[in-house]
């Protein structure tokens, strides 16, 4: 059991990874006392930066009085430092092989940082009470899971919140899933993860040529990218402001997003073909009796129907796979006048509704 | 397109900025939204010097 700060400092780093499901963490183990207004920063170095009065303070209260009944204020003070505590682990979390030198990289590209911070405190907030759970704090705060704090990144978490879990729906996933993935990822995976989740629950893995898929996944990456980058003008309002617009950009951003898998969709859905039906006039009268349609020469077979074997007038050539040939119909005196003009092509449903009005569907 | 020492030097115009804010504000809640805005621009600052 965890009995002072220094203990918690020593176990907090672990006790992320092991909530997270993430392969590795890229934390040092070096913790810096923040300086210039710095409440918590994951350096790209490794260490990492906390701010004394916010969340040093706090956490040494937290186990000085260990086990002691507190107030709401101060349980909810706790559960801000613990909280900016995970977030800012959650930065160094990621898969095997990931470095700092390539999530830095990525970190400057367009919508990275909005992605990553609203991931890490959405995440941060949903999980808490297992992070609490998992260091045994409940026992030195009494009441610590029954109070609530709001998170920041107002500009980030509403879209972010609404981007994963419409992931979640799109994927058939369990809610919170595309949310716990994405926090396992550094910046370099992130958007790449999120693309693919998009990509593979869509219809175009089977609908466009695999070589498409790249150019597919890049464009709608791009769209997004620069969606999550509009998020960053409101970082400065007010956070009632900030929280009203990302959600009203979250929501735009979704219409759009599926706006464009549609349209991508429907590219790369082949277009079905008329069903045709060659109409030829008999060669001969028709012999008495019924005949079965093996025993027609092919020269006396006047309709043939051709239709896309998958295309959506599957059902109707079936329809009509069962129209009697001319050659069984009645004698030629009770039928109107065979055409003289050359045989005719006409689309499927002129044709069915001919193959009606001849009576040669009807018996 | 923008260059990297001009972003630089426009993120830590908006670093400047969002503590200013902060420092400004009597509502904790708000002052810690935008101090940890700040903190991220911070970071990203960091990514983008040299």
């Amino acid at each position: 059991m965890i009995t002072s700060r220094e203990g918690l400092l020593e176990q907090h780093a672990w006790a992320a990874l092991r909530i997270s499901g993430a392969d590795q963490t890229a934390w040092s183990g070096e913790i810096v006392e923040a300086g210039e207004g710095i409440l918590g920063l994951a350096h790209w170095d490794g260490t990492l930066h906390l701010d004394r009065a916010c969340i040093l303070e706090p956490l040494r209260d937290l186990y000085d009085r260990g086990g002691e009944p507190r107030t709401d204020a101060e349980l909810i003070r706790y559960r801000e430092a613990l909280v900016t505590l995970l977030h800012e682990q959650s930065h160094f979390l990621g898969p095997v092989g990931a470095s700092q030198e390539a999530a830095r990289a990525a970190f400057k590209l367009p919508g990275s940082r909005a992605l990553e911070e609203g991931v890490a405190e959405l995440w941060a907030h949903d999980h808490l009470n297992d992070y609490i759970h998992e260091l045994g704090i409940e026992k030195v705060a009494p009441g610590i899971t029954e109070v609530r704090s709001e998170p920041s990144y107002a500009a980030f978490v509403p879209a972010v919140r609404l981007f994963t879990a419409d992931l979640d729906r799109q994927a058939g996933a369990p809610a919170g899933e595309t949310l716990h993935l994405l926090n396992r990822q550094t910046a370099e995976g992130q958007w790449h993860q999120a693309v693919a989740r998009i990509y593979d629950s869509s219809r175009l893995p089977h609908l466009a040529p695999p070589d498409q898929s790249p150019a597919i996944r890049l464009q709608l990456e791009q769209a997004l990218r620069s969606s999550f980058r509009g998020l960053e003008l409101y970082e400065p309002f007010p956070r009632g402001f900030a929280t009203s617009r990302s959600h009203a950009a979250g929501t735009r951003l979704l219409t759009s997003l599926h706006q464009e898998l549609t349209t991508a969709e429907c590219r790369y859905t082949p277009t079905p073909r008329p069903t045709r039906i060659n109409l030829n006039p008999p060669a001969l009268p028709a012999p008495p009796g019924p005949i079965s349609q093996a025993t027609v020469p092919p020269a006396s077979r006047p309709a043939q129907v051709s239709t896309p074997a998958d295309s959506p007038h599957s059902a109707l050539h079936h329809a009509l796979a069962g129209v009697t040939p001319p050659a069984t119909r009645p004698p030629a005196a009770r039928l109107p006048a065979a055409p003289a003009t050359p045989p005719r092509t006409i689309p499927s449903a002129t044709a069915a509704g001919t193959a009606r009005e001849t009576g040669t569907g009807s018996r | 397109m923008e260059s990297t020492e001009d972003r630089y030097a426009r993120t830590q115009l908006l670093i400047a900025d969002l503590r200013r804010r902060a420092e400004a504000c009597e509502d904790p809640r708000e002052q810690a939204n935008l101090s940890r805005s700040a903190d991220s621009l911070v970071r990203l600052a960091v990514a983008l010097q040299p």
